[in-house]
């Protein structure tokens, strides 16, 4: 019993043939995607493996789960996971919407020519690498002479310097005002084109109507960009396994490391930097798993949510 | 709309057309390097190589009729360019920029076409290996990383007692004594080199013949010369001693930054300030054997205890600030270069060499004779030393499939002659040294103090080639000691006293190549426990209380052992007793 | 006129107004200390790197530079090749930004549409990479055999797409009316021409802003060249100021170093005025252009061949 018909395998050929132009486009990614991306995931399988480079990627001896139950029975790796998802909380709670009202008051900014400028200006910081802002962050921070703490002094703030690089708790905040010093402009530029895109006609016929500033921008800038919020939001979430290495990694020391090590700079103490190529792909695949996780519950909760689309 | 395409479009041809402009007037734009590709098997084997590729040869490639004879051995001088890929960024000049490189190409005919790695975390040299392309000649990473027990357990590299068999006997004579026990593998083979290791007996031998003999940089406490007489150069022998007078120190001079500073708090190192108090309080190392003749790990050890106990008293005395555990290196150096602390504990140089006038005998740094607990007799003291370590920080293997094997392992024996130790070390004689009136030990040339007055030591060591690492970490060894007591920072002297180290530096040698671990699991477990002791000594000396001490040691201790510290102290035993049975120790 | 008549209309119009200055100068207020918090370390690099790197070793350095030198700037540029890498980070960017562009856009407009076949199966595809990856073996392995390897076209091919970005483009994509199509279509014309002529340019702002991202990704990335090139022929700005200032780094942390005798004197030049010139010279040039393409963010831009 034939239980496809033949004329639906048709139809969809059809179809598909009618839309070559669509599907012309969508070929290159899917072809870049398959050569970069795919081509070298088989490599995911060392995770498996004791890998050595001799034996190659198939060659080396596969040793199931060892791996991943060293990784589990591991302390330092509870720690780690504590300090990535409280900084990834964080991170939504904090990096996530500020770009968001940035945009917003860039926007209701009464001199065009400034706004442009503070615009401009908002976005340098994301020119420049990590490498050089975590070199330079001990200098600036640096108790006796770095210009934080003189500042914080000089407005009686504080009393005596403080080690900030040296101290635990210190050290969430400042990763989340790096975060924010450096990515503030780079989001906010989304909003901002999404908010250029917004009809003007909307905003014309608001005025006549007499509505204020505040009306304005609750009644039509918001919704309107109510889509590309919940979309970064839903990439967002996406990294909240992400973290952020580079901080870690270069402002992590002894004094701080109960709040400064994360999974990612866990994994390359352990794993790349003594060579444990297995144990760190592995690492990198349970992540992968649960952020994955993580997407798709985010993406229902922001569907029933907001009644939008989400992502799928 | 398209009007601003077409603007943009020309702006950006604008661009391109002035780049254009500017690399034609800058000449050789686009010309890489002239050193050849060193990825590529020597494109001409037959030509450079009198061994000729393979190894199945049987006799050492007769000279064409060129040798030349060093510390008593005949060393090929035909034109030869030998490959290596080095583990770390080039910081030094290129080969045949500095009077050594050029010195060695001239007598031996070797020069060395490097390729160095951008990062110092080996991501390179790992995909060198993995890609499975032909290999360099000289491979050189850290000795104690994970990369140099790839190199061996995959076979990547030869054996150098085999090669050495085949093509140049020689190189077992000139390596230093006692290399080999030191650093063969399980199966009996010699697979690399070690830079910095110290040929004890020859080194004994030539401060009995009257050479000054000292290490790579004291362990010291250094004293801020000008507030130390201020206040009448009081007494600082003994550890209260040294405790009083830096309270009143401070009183005296509240505006000073850093009371103590410390050059390290990291576990394990020559600089660290803990495991030197340690030994002050009687301590040996941070491993050592117990009665039994087991190894244990100091941290359960009393002394030890006091010894973070008498730091965390420093700490709540304020004598300590927050910030020495994760200083920057420009603090670090910025404090040092301008005096803001009232003593120092670390590497000696680390103060001289910044402060205006270090080097001199009475300059602003004083070192004095280390405080110790005064329960420990002052010649009980174990002050680490290098002359006896094992060194080892660089390990230079020579590759499975080397294109110049025969050329590669007489290289490295041509390195341990006395003419080319020298020159590594000093310098050309008469350029940057030359003897003393006695004939035996050097002195510097007034060109070579001018141009370190002037330009530094960096720029001298690019120009002379003296202790240049273009060339010199592939073998540097510590037997050769020919300064004068005139030498620079002759002040080093003073906290060693001969007939207590004479017996300690082998002991440090023996504790050096138990620390040695091979095992992967023991690996994990020892990395971890390095953590925990780096957050954990910081806790302790930061403690509030006495009882705050208490808990966080504790938990040091019991974390400790649960992470596996039996295990691990089983390993270091095993490797102890064997390395015993060999003669390494004292 | 007619705010007047809204005014009369609404009394509460005069106190709303009278809010909204006070909300202005607020707003105007708190920008200004943010945008003063964004810029200011910036400008501290700024001047630090005109700045004498013995001098700089001591503090109080704030507004302008106490001790001008151009050393630090000097030392940077004066890096053998420097032009040729110049003109290969100049030459890799705008090729990689504009290709990326076309890819990235081409998709999520395609994707966009509810009616295209296998679009779930698109974007699967999309979104798996984003989580899992071989790592850095294996992608160097297969660089190698795609004959990628000290090829130019490794700054160019294996970035094209990016997941997310093209995101941002179906998301811009999905909120256009259909209407704008369906006349183009009733003349005939095939999806190519309505991406050219009338989609890129109503997503003007999305553009300009993902291609400002992808410049800057192509402009500082310089792990590439390290991995997948002989680092002799195609070299870029990023990676030599990085080689730069791992050098630097390396140097000073052998002076610190205990196990041999080379603590010695550096003299003018230091490791963070050096890296803090390169970073000026490494990050001014796309800053400097970056603002030509604001103009593109400007409001709205409609092809009003619809009526509405």
């Amino acid at each position: 019993m034939k239980k496809i018909s033949p004329g639906k395998k048709t139809r969809f050929w059809r179809a598909f043939r009618r839309q070559w132009d669509l599907q012309l486009m969508v070929l290159p990614a899917i072809v870049v995607l398959i050569l970069f991306s795919y081509l070298p995931m088989s490599g995911i399988i060392i995770a498996f493996k004791d890998f050595t480079f001799r034996k190659g990627i198939f060659g080396s001896d596969w040793v199931g789960l060892k791996h991943f139950q060293s990784i589990i029975t591991d302390p330092f790796v509870h720690r780690a996971l504590y300090n990535t998802v409280m900084l990834s909380l964080l991170r939504l709670a904090i990096v996530f919407p500020a770009p968001l009202i940035f945009a917003l008051m860039l926007n209701e900014m009464r001199f065009p020519r400034l706004k442009r400028v503070y615009q401009t200006m908002s976005y340098l910081p994301y020119f420049v690498s990590w490498a050089i802002v975590c070199a330079m962050v001990p200098v600036w921070l640096a108790p006796n002479t770095g210009f934080v703490n003189s500042l914080l002094q000089f407005f009686g703030i504080i009393k005596e310097p403080v080690a900030f690089l040296s101290e635990p708790g210190y050290f969430y905040g400042l990763t989340i005002i790096l975060e924010l010093w450096k990515s503030i402009g780079f989001s906010a530029i989304i909003y901002l084109a999404a908010i250029a895109g917004i009809d003007q006609e909307q905003y014309e016929a608001a005025m006549i109507d007499g509505a204020s500033k505040f009306q304005k921008m609750r009644y039509i800038t918001i919704p309107s960009i109510r889509g590309t919020v919940s979309l970064l939001f839903i990439l967002s979430i996406s990294g909240i396994l992400g973290g952020n290495f580079d901080v870690s990694y270069l402002l992590g020391n002894g004094g701080n490391i109960s709040r400064s090590e994360i999974l990612q700079t866990y994994n390359y103490h352990m794993g790349i930097i003594q060579g444990r190529f297995s144990y760190a792909t592995m690492v990198g695949l349970m992540l992968g798993v649960v952020a994955l996780a993580f997407l798709l519950i985010g993406n229902a909760v922001i569907k029933k949510l907001t009644k939008t689309s989400g992502l799928f | 709309m398209m009007k601003t395409s077409t603007s943009r479009t020309r702006k950006i041809a604008i661009l391109l057309a002035c780049l254009l402009l500017a690399m034609a007037a800058a000449g050789c734009a686009g010309e890489s390097s002239p050193s050849a590709d060193s990825n590529v098997p020597a494109a001409d084997p037959g030509t450079d190589n009198t061994a000729g590729g393979g190894g199945t040869t049987q006799d050492p490639a007769p000279a064409t009729g060129s040798t030349i004879t060093l510390s008593g051995y005949e060393f090929n001088t035909e034109p030869v360019t030998l490959t290596a890929v080095v583990d770390w960024p080039q910081s030094f000049g290129n080969w045949g920029d500095d009077s050594v490189t050029r010195w060695i190409t001239d007598t031996v005919g070797v020069t060395i076409d490097i390729t160095w790695a951008t990062t110092t975390t080996g991501e390179e040299l790992n995909l060198l290996l993995a890609g499975g392309e032909q290999l360099p000649d000289f491979i050189v990473t850290g000795g104690g990383g994970a990369t140099a027990q790839t190199l061996f357990r995959e076979q990547y590299v030869a054996a150098l007692d085999e090669l050495a068999a085949q093509y140049f006997p020689g190189f077992t004579d000139l390596l230093p004594d006692k290399m080999y026990e030191a650093f063969q593998e399980d199966d009996g083979h010699l697979y690399r080199t070690a830079d910095w290791f110290a040929d004890y007996d020859k080194m004994m031998q030539m401060r009995d013949e009257g050479f000054y003999v000292t290490d790579g940089g004291n362990q010291q406490f250094l004293l801020n010369r000008p507030i130390y007489e201020e206040l009448g150069s009081p007494s600082v022998n003994t550890l209260d001693e040294f405790r009083a007078y830096l309270n009143a120190a401070k009183e005296a001079h509240p505006e000073i930054g850093y009371p103590l500073m410390m050059a390290n708090v990291a576990w394990g190192d020559g600089q660290d300030t803990v495991n030197f108090i340690y030994r002050l309080f009687g301590g040996q190392d941070w491993l050592y054997p117990n009665a039994a003749g087991s190894i244990e790990l100091c941290l359960r050890d009393p002394r030890y205890k006091s010894a973070l106990q008498y730091l965390n008293g420093l700490y709540n005395d304020g004598l300590i600030k927050d910030d020495n555990f994760a200083m920057a290196q420009e603090t670090f150096d910025s404090t040092l270069a301008g005096s803001n602390l009232i003593a120092f504990s670390g590497s000696d140089f680390n103060w001289f060499g910044k402060v205006p006038g270090g080097e001199t005998l009475d300059g602003p740094c004083l070192p004095i004779m280390p405080p110790n607990d005064v329960s420990i007799n002052r010649e009980d003291i174990k002050l680490k030393s290098l002359l006896s370590g094992v060194g080892g920080g660089t390990a230079t293997f020579i590759s499975a499939d080397a294109v110049n094997a025969a050329r590669a392992i007489e290289y490295i024996a041509f390195r341990y002659t006395d003419e080319a130790q020298t020159a590594e070390r000093y310098g050309i004689q008469g350029e940057a040294w030359e003897y003393d009136t006695d004939g035996k030990q050097i002195v510097w040339t007034q060109a070579y103090n001018d141009i370190v007055a002037t330009d530094g030591w960096l720029e001298m060591s690019k120009l002379y080639g003296c202790n240049n690492g273009t060339h010199s970490w592939f073998i540097t060894n510590a037997i050769c000691k020919l300064e004068s007591g005139k030498a620079d920072y002759p002040v080093r002297a003073l906290s060693q006293s001969d007939a207590v180290n004479q017996t300690f530096c082998q002991n440090e040698r023996i504790f050096d190549l138990t620390k040695v671990i091979k095992n992967d699991d023991i690996q994990m477990k020892y990395e971890q426990l390095m953590m925990l002791v780096e957050e954990s000594v910081v806790s302790c000396i930061r403690a509030g209380s006495e009882s705050d001490f208490n808990a966080a040691y504790d938990s040091f201790v019991s974390t400790a052992e649960s992470l596996g510290l039996a295990d691990i102290e089983a390993y270091f035993t095993e490797s102890y007793q064997k390395w015993e049975s060999l003669g390494m120790g004292g | 006129m007619m705010k007047t008549t809204a005014a009369r209309r609404n009394p509460n119009r005069i106190r709303q107004r009278r809010g909204e200055a006070v909300f202005e100068v607020i707003v105007f207020i708190v920008l200004t200390l943010i945008i003063l918090f964004l810029v200011y370390p910036f400008y501290n690099c700024l001047i630090l790197a005109f700045n004498d790197g013995q001098d700089a070793l001591n503090p109080g350095i704030y507004l302008y530079p106490r001790m001008f030198s151009m050393e630090n700037i000097l030392k940077a540029v004066q890096i053998e090749g420097m032009a040729s890498a110049a003109f290969m980070s100049v030459t890799r960017t705008i090729i990689g930004t504009v290709l990326s562009i076309l890819v990235c856009a081409m998709f999520g407009y395609a994707v966009s549409k509810p009616g295209l076949k296998l679009r779930s199966l698109y974007m699967v595809i999309a979104m798996i990479p984003m989580f899992f990856s071989g790592g850095m073996i294996p992608s160097f392995l297969n660089i190698r055999n795609l004959g990628l390897y000290d090829n130019f076209l490794v700054y160019i091919l294996p970035t094209l797409f990016s997941t997310f970005y093209a995101i941002i483009f179906l998301a811009t994509y999905r909120e256009v009316p259909p209407s704008l199509e369906e006349s183009a279509i009733l003349d005939g014309a095939n999806q190519f021409t309505i991406f050219y002529r009338i989609i890129m340019p109503i997503s003007k702002p999305t553009i300009a802003a993902i291609s400002v991202f992808t410049a800057v990704g192509h402009w500082n990335s310089w792990m590439d060249t390290m991995l997948y090139t002989g680092k002799k022929t195609i070299n870029t700005l990023a990676y030599m100021f990085s080689r730069l200032i791992f050098q630097t780094q390396y140097l000073q942390s052998l002076m610190e170093s205990s196990d041999n005798e080379i603590g010695m004197k550096l003299y003018g030049a230091t490791s963070t005025s050096i890296m803090v010139g390169a970073m000026v010279i490494a990050t001014l040039p796309i800053a400097i252009i970056y603002p030509f393409f604001q103009k593109h963010f400007a409001k709205g831009v409609m092809i009003g061949s619809i009526k509405g």
